[in-house]
């Protein structure tokens, strides 16, 4: 069995699978609460659908990028479940699930608002990497896809003014069976990927420039 | 041999009939239709009940209703076998509890002996006759499992019983934030949960025990830098639910207080002195988890106060220590005015602080060089002067016999010995944190925590950090 938490915006998406089925999901919006209710509905899922935490083989995490604060709290709940019960834990970009829940025959460029015009993003043609993940502003990104000549679609949940966007509904399934053969990672190391320094550190590599 | 009456369904009427006077109309069937939590056991020998134990399973809690054993069986141990099955059958539950008739000394005796405690007198309750209210506590020796990330340490500890530290793990970040003179919040939340696992797993090392064999799960959920908080409460509600314990929210500043249990026992009324980088604040105590605030600052707290100062004396984060121990050095010579000097239990130390700077500016204007000791002994002083007598004035106007310090600038040796001056002058106890327990740390957390259980208090797995709250 498979456990899947992504916490890395204002939705919780969790499941639990078997066997190449989805035994439950839930997709919630939280806002500004995820913190309080997170791992309470995780918990609520585990006792709905009759699995014990000890039944789960496998955690597929969502690290980020996205909210720091969200990231946090479902990087936490995974790799000391991982750590504790001792499974199999790996890591999935959250722009790598928003590509992959996709069905369009096009570039997929999952973004993820970053503020004062940066996202986080990502272009892939496929499964395949065709700009890694990285903090870009809209206009490079843009120009980017300009000379890639190729037909895109944004994927994102966020609203910006300027982008038409296809709103992201995550396929669970679709993202457990894709990653679940990665490989697992001491749960010690399973960390967020932010993409972004915090403010205090540029501003220290700015005066020791 | 013991079975259950639902298994023998058909004698009820039975039951009933050998203890009359035991059952209320519509007997055991109505009962057990009614009343989801009420059970019964029978005793059977040679096919025939001759004693019963009727008890009520109340999710966390065990009720005993009705026990009693046939007149010509008693002294068998039927009694026991019964008693001890329902023992037995609340384990992981907090207590049992029961009512018995003062004057039924032998059924008291049964149950004094497998641990029960009388609790309380119910006037009358058995037409005429006193009721005496008896609890069992099943967990006898509590492990608490404390959780402390409230700001740049992430800490992890089991201690026993609210006073016996069986380990501690503290993981500091200090140098990192050295580089920026204080705390970055994103870059605390970030250390978090880079060294979670680890700390747990050296707690796990140190402390030989495992997490099932932890009987709850406390954690500081506030005051404190959110992000930082939030890690430590998620781990906190991570692990209470895979081990299915009860979880436990901490009052940050209850942490501190409780450091000095894990020295000495409090004792009470107590008056506690709460000096750190976030707090300056006299508290009442009169009981176990129950606190009430006298007074505290209105600006800065006392531990910002010396960071701020240090910075003006060129003085690196954390800068305490360091003017303490300049403070030994020098001698009073600058004149500092006596911050909010007055009959409240508030305190202010912007005005101390802005004195301070305005000195060292008009000193340098002046072309003075400025003696760093002196001026740390002059600022060190002045503080120590209004902490101690706001205290004094607290523990006369209270009328105390116990004084404590608590939080991290309760390391600061001259508040230190000025606090234990004023005790011995009166002649009260004084207890402090020991030096590694003054700052942040899990063991006081865990040590808070199990009063903070006693005292009733429980949190669903919906509890939440707050950046601040109320000492209550």
């Amino acid at each position: 069995m498979c456990f899947y938490i992504d916490t890395t915006s204002n939705y919780l998406y969790t499941g639990i699978s078997k066997d190449n089925l989805l035994l439950i999901e839930r997709k919630l919006n939280f806002a500004h609460d995820l913190s309080t209710f997170a791992l309470d509905e995780v918990r609520k899922m585990f006792l709905d659908a009759k699995v014990e935490p000890n039944d789960i083989d496998k955690i597929i995490v969502v690290n980020g990028p996205g909210s720091f604060t969200g990231i946090r709290i479902g990087v936490t709940i995974a790799k000391l479940f991982a750590f504790l019960l001792h499974k199999d834990i790996t890591t999935v970009s959250s722009l790598e699930a928003m590509n992959v829940s996709n069905k369009e025959d096009k570039l997929h460029v999952p973004i993820i608002n970053a503020r004062r015009g940066y996202v986080f993003g990502a272009i892939y043609d496929k499964n395949e990497v065709v700009l890694p993940e990285q903090y870009i502003t809209i206009e490079k990104l843009k120009l980017i896809l300009m000379g890639l000549n190729k037909e895109y679609v944004y994927i994102s949940n966020d609203v910006f003014n300027d982008l038409e966007t296809v709103k992201y509904d995550p396929d669970i399934l679709k993202i457990i069976n894709t990653y679940k053969d990665r490989e697992s990672i001491n749960p010690h190391q399973v960390n967020p990927t932010y993409l972004k320094l915090t403010e205090a550190e540029e501003n220290k590599m700015k005066d020791n420039l | 041999m013991i079975v259950d009456i639902k298994d023998i369904k058909k004698r009820y009427s039975e039951l009933e009939s050998l203890f009359p006077n035991v059952f209320t109309i519509g007997g055991i069937e109505s009962d057990l239709e009614n009343n989801p939590f009420s059970h019964y056991l029978v005793y059977m020998k040679n096919d025939s009940i001759i004693g019963f134990i009727n008890y009520y399973d109340i999710y966390d809690r065990m009720e005993i209703a009705n026990f009693n054993v046939l007149d010509d069986y008693q002294n068998e141990g039927i009694g026991n076998i019964l008693l001890k099955r329902v023992i037995e059958l609340s384990k992981g539950k907090e207590n049992i509890t029961l009512e018995v008739r003062c004057d039924n000394v032998k059924a008291i005796r049964l149950y004094e002996k497998y641990g029960f405690i009388k609790k309380a007198v119910r006037k009358n309750y058995y037409n005429g006759v006193d009721g005496l209210l008896m609890e069992m506590r099943l967990m006898k020796d509590v492990y608490v499992l404390g959780i402390e990330s409230s700001c740049d340490e992430t800490s992890f500890s089991i201690v026993k019983n609210g006073v016996e530290e069986i380990a501690t793990v503290i993981s500091s970040q200090i140098d990192i934030h050295k580089d920026y003179g204080g705390v970055v919040p994103e870059i605390a939340s970030r250390a978090h949960v880079k060294n979670i696992t680890f700390v747990i797993e050296e707690l796990l090392e140190k402390s030989k025990m495992t997490m099932d064999e932890i009987d709850m799960v406390a954690v500081a959920n506030g005051p404190g830098l959110i992000g930082s908080l939030l890690v430590g409460l998620e781990a906190a509600k991570t692990i209470a639910w895979l081990y299915n314990k009860p979880l436990i929210p901490v009052h940050h500043i209850a942490g501190h207080i409780y450091a000095n249990n894990l020295v000495k026992r409090l004792e009470f009324p107590l008056i506690c002195l709460v000096i750190s980088g976030g707090h300056t604040e006299l508290v009442y105590m009169d009981k176990d988890y129950s606190f009430k605030k006298l007074g505290g600052t209105l600006d800065d707290a006392v531990g910002e106060c010396f960071d701020k100062v240090g910075k003006v004396m060129g003085v690196e984060y954390p800068a305490g220590p360091k003017i303490d121990k300049m403070a030994k050095i020098g001698s009073h010579t600058y004149d500092l005015p006596l911050p909010l000097n007055d009959d409240s239990y508030n305190f202010s130390f912007s005005g101390l602080k802005s004195a301070v700077i305005n000195l060292v500016h008009n000193e340098e204007q002046r072309g003075n060089e400025i003696n760093k000791e002196d001026l740390a002994t002059s600022f060190q002083e002045t503080v120590v002067e209004i902490l101690a007598k706001k205290t004094v004035h607290a523990i006369v106007n209270y009328d105390v016999k116990n004084l404590i310090l608590a939080g991290g600038v309760s390391a600061n040796s001259g508040i230190r010995d000025r606090m234990k001056e004023i005790s011995e002058a009166r002649g009260i106890n004084f207890t402090c944190p020991e030096i590694k327990y003054c700052t942040d740390n899990a063991a006081m957390v865990a040590a808070a925590g199990y009063y903070a259980y006693l005292d009733g208090r429980r949190a669903d797995f919906t509890l939440n950090a707050k950046s601040s709250m109320e000492l209550e």
